[in-house]
């Protein structure tokens, strides 16, 4: 049941995952986690036993819904780790799918790991991660000596973890930061395989490029909203060309962003982590614009806790504050220019 | 109708083998001294560019989703979308008659007769009848609502008088595709018709205008009661504003669909000049314009990907709605972000004038200087702004 669902499913798909989220309103992480889990959604794109195996597109009505809800929940981080750990921790993935541990995933930091007594030793520092505080696993990557880039599986319950709080930006999904001193990380929780690495880190980006566009567009909706009902100078500001011409360029953003996220979902495995790379280059590069100048369209208001434009700026730029548009795109450039000095297919 | 437009339902068989075929062809046959990104590269004289897309046809590489009866080649959108790519993988000259296969085949597949399909359509395949068209008026431009030009009533046919500017091909066109008034100017929209202007009528004067670029053709055409014939009228009278802009939003998404390939092509050939050039090589190791370059790599694959999707979705009978606007505002700015780019990252070869450099800087500042049109023909970028603010974000217009 692995294929790209058709606009009913999915509209179907829609309504079930507002539903849940809606439920998990108010809820602690712990408490929606089980919500979550209990109504599938999390192991939504995990291979059985562990989920349901279905297409990435079924995600995104889920990104969705919990984007617009500002869901306080590591949700993008679970559904990209799933399959991983269906293949490489099967024990966590039973209990993360189903709701009742926590995952939470760094996407840089400085961690180095080294081989020791049968033990793998971590040293150094994540980079931010949400949910610090209410998590039980954490997802982070790590440089290994000689097998070069990999993925540790963090037990934050464990004792001797300090999670130094981060930051203040995202007010839903608090965030933090890990130092490790000669942690020592049971080798079942290293994880150095090549193509679950891309296929992770694939899957990653394109459902934060996902998350990144449904918070924008959720700005975007309420400026609408807004600049439709208020009237300044004797006429709705809706009727001012200017922000419309600036409302339409924001639209346009989204929809171009769109093309490539429906390029990534579509593309075949070993084309994903490209495709991917480039959906989120582009999303972290035009969604902050986007909630900042929904922001603006508010006035005053814009600049108060009375309206939520703030929280789903603060969402996006804590996003791309641990991995920012120009990282992104380093990436994207080196690909672009080798594919440009490649010959063509005859 | 929609059938008609983007094709019957026979498909080539293989569509990779389709390509391959295409592909094999117009390397073969497309001369190296026409390719812009080649070393000796001259443009095309008109003559042979008519002769060059003649041939196209007949090899079967034009009207790819036009019915067989009309000179078309009968197959669907989607081999229509295979030969663009690979037309836009090679740095192909434009069309010589881009409004006759873009513009007049498919309003004519939309509302002309069925004699005027079988007069104009196979003709203009063939190359043997050029198109212009008369839209753009000195007091009607983005505002086309208030056309002039009036097409009057008589006992055989018509009789039109006003001017036309801007009007691209007007010097050699054999056709005018002419927006006129046919009513009250007062009913704006509600009162314009579409007629096939024959450009050797009596009355017709066409004056050149200097180009920018000084590319050849433009010009303005004055209308002194010039006579035409009742089947010239192209629809129903006074129907054609939305004949025109119904096929208008489709092909606003649909023309020139080898757009985003014809931009990977110039991609290759600046970071080709910048890796083969001594003094240009350090611009592929620095951050500068490595973020940049990928910035316009991103803006190409979302051209690729509008027209693969506009495509599928024509190809299942879906609508597309306005949404070529997004296309159109898109490539036409991405692609001005791109010529400024390359002018600037050639400008750092000062130093060596080698040919590869020369010839990819009078490639790009063509580019760029043609640029500057796209995002004023067909719509300017302040009208496709309000064109999705009104119709797709459905503003409220009202004070
Ligand atoms: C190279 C080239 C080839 C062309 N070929 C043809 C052709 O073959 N046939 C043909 O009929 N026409 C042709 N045109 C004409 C083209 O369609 C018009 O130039 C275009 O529609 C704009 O009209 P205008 O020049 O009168 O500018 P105007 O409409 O006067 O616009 C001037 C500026 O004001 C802006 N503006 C206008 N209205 C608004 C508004 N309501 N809100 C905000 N801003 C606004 C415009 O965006 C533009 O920036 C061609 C133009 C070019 C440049």
């Amino acid at each position: 049941m692995n294929e790209h669902p058709s606009a009913a499913e999915l509209q179907d798909f829609a309504t079930s995952a507002a539903r849940a989220c809606e439920a998990c309103q108010g809820l602690s992480p712990k408490a929606a986690a089980q919500r979550l889990g209990a109504d599938g959604l999390l192991g939504l794109l995990a291979p059985e036993p562990h989920g349901l195996g279905l297409h990435r597109a079924f995600a995104r009505p889920v990104i969705a819904a919990a984007a617009a809800r500002r869901l306080g929940f590591p949700l993008v981080e679970t559904l990209a780790a799933s399959s991983l750990l269906a293949a490489a921790a099967p024990s966590i993935a039973e209990a993360v799918l189903s709701g009742h541990e926590v995952l939470t995933a760094a996407r840089a930091g400085s961690v180095s790991a080294a081989w020791a007594d049968g033990a793998m030793v971590l040293n150094g520092i994540t980079g931010e991660f949400p949910m610090a505080l209410d998590a039980h696993w954490l997802l982070t990557p790590v440089m290994h000596g000689t097998a070069g880039p990999a993925l540790a599986i963090v037990d934050l319950a464990a004792v001797g973890h300090e999670v130094e709080p981060r930051g203040e930006l995202d007010i839903d999904r608090p965030r933090g930061a890990l130092r490790f001193t000669d942690h020592r990380l049971p080798p079942s929780r290293f994880i150095d395989q090549g193509e679950l690495l891309s296929a992770h880190r694939a899957d990653d980006l394109l459902l934060s490029a996902n998350d990144l566009h449904e918070c924008a567009r959720s700005a975007l909706d309420l400026a609408l909203a807004h600049v439709s009902a208020r009237s300044q100078f004797g006429r709705k500001l809706v009727s001012f060309q200017a922000l419309r011409h600036d409302l339409a360029r924001a639209r346009m953003g989204l929809e171009n962003g769109e093309r490539l996220i429906e390029q990534a979902l579509a593309a075949s495995p070993d084309a994903a982590l490209a495709a991917a790379e480039l959906a989120y280059a582009h999303a972290a590069a035009v969604t902050p614009g986007i909630a900042e100048m929904a922001l603006q369209m508010h006035g005053g208001m814009g600049f108060t806790w009375d309206v939520p434009t703030h929280f789903y700026l603060r969402r996006i730029r804590a996003q791309v504050a641990s991995l920012g548009a120009a990282e992104a795109r380093d990436r994207v450039a080196e690909r672009a220019i080798a594919q440009a000095l490649a010959p063509l297919p005859a | 109708m929609q059938a008609q437009a983007h094709g019957s339902s026979v498909t080539a068989a293989d569509p990779a083998a389709y390509r391959l075929g295409v592909r094999a062809w117009l390397e073969a046959e497309l001369p190296q001294h026409w390719r812009a990104d080649q070393l000796g590269y001259r443009a095309p004289a008109t003559a042979e560019l008519y002769d060059w897309e003649r041939r196209m046809h007949a090899a079967g590489y034009a009207g790819m989703a036009w019915p067989t009866a009309y000179g078309g080649q009968g197959l669907t959108i989607r081999e229509h979308l295979i030969v663009n790519q690979e037309i836009g993988r090679l740095a192909m000259p434009l069309s010589a008659n881009s409004l006759g296969k873009e513009l007049v085949g498919p309003i004519l597949l939309e509302i002309g007769s069925e004699e005027q399909k079988l007069r104009f359509i196979p003709r203009l395949l063939r190359m043997e009848e050029i198109w212009c068209q008369g839209f753009s008026e000195p007091e009607a431009g983005s505002d086309l609502a208030r056309i002039r030009t009036r097409a009057e009533k008589t006992a055989s046919g018509w009789r039109i008088n006003g001017q036309k500017i801007w009007t691209s091909l007007a010097d050699r066109a054999d056709y005018c595709l002419l927006l006129a008034r046919t009513g009250s100017l007062e009913d704006r929209h509600g009162s314009l018709s579409l007629f096939a202007l024959p450009m050797g009528a009596r009355g017709i004067t066409v004056r050149p205008i200097r180009q920018m670029t000084e590319a050849e053709g433009f010009c303005e055409v004055f209308l002194d009661d010039v006579e035409i014939g009742d089947d010239a009228l192209i629809g129903s009278v006074n129907e054609g504003w939305r004949a025109a802009i119904e096929v208008l939003s489709v092909e606003r998404a649909t023309n020139r669909m080898y757009r985003g390939w014809r931009f990977e092509n110039e991609f290759r050939h600046l970071v080709r000049v910048c890796a083969a050039e001594p003094t240009l090589r350090h611009v592929l190791a620095d951050r500068h314009y490595r973020q940049q370059l990928a910035a316009s790599w991103a803006d190409i694959e979302i051209v690729k990907r509008y027209a693969v999707d506009v495509v599928e979705r024509l190809a299942q009978g879906q609508r597309i709605g306005q949404h070529g606007s997004f296309m159109k505002l898109h490539w036409s700015e991405a692609h001005q972000r791109f010529a400024v780019l390359a002018l600037e990252i050639l400008a750092l070869g000062w130093a060596s004038d080698t040919p590869e450099i020369a010839n990819a800087r009078r490639r790009f500042e063509e580019i760029y200087l043609q640029g500057r049109a796209e995002t004023i023909f067909a719509g300017t970028t302040e009208i496709q702004l309000g064109i999705i603010a009104d119709r797709i974000l459905q503003l409220p217009r009202g004070g």
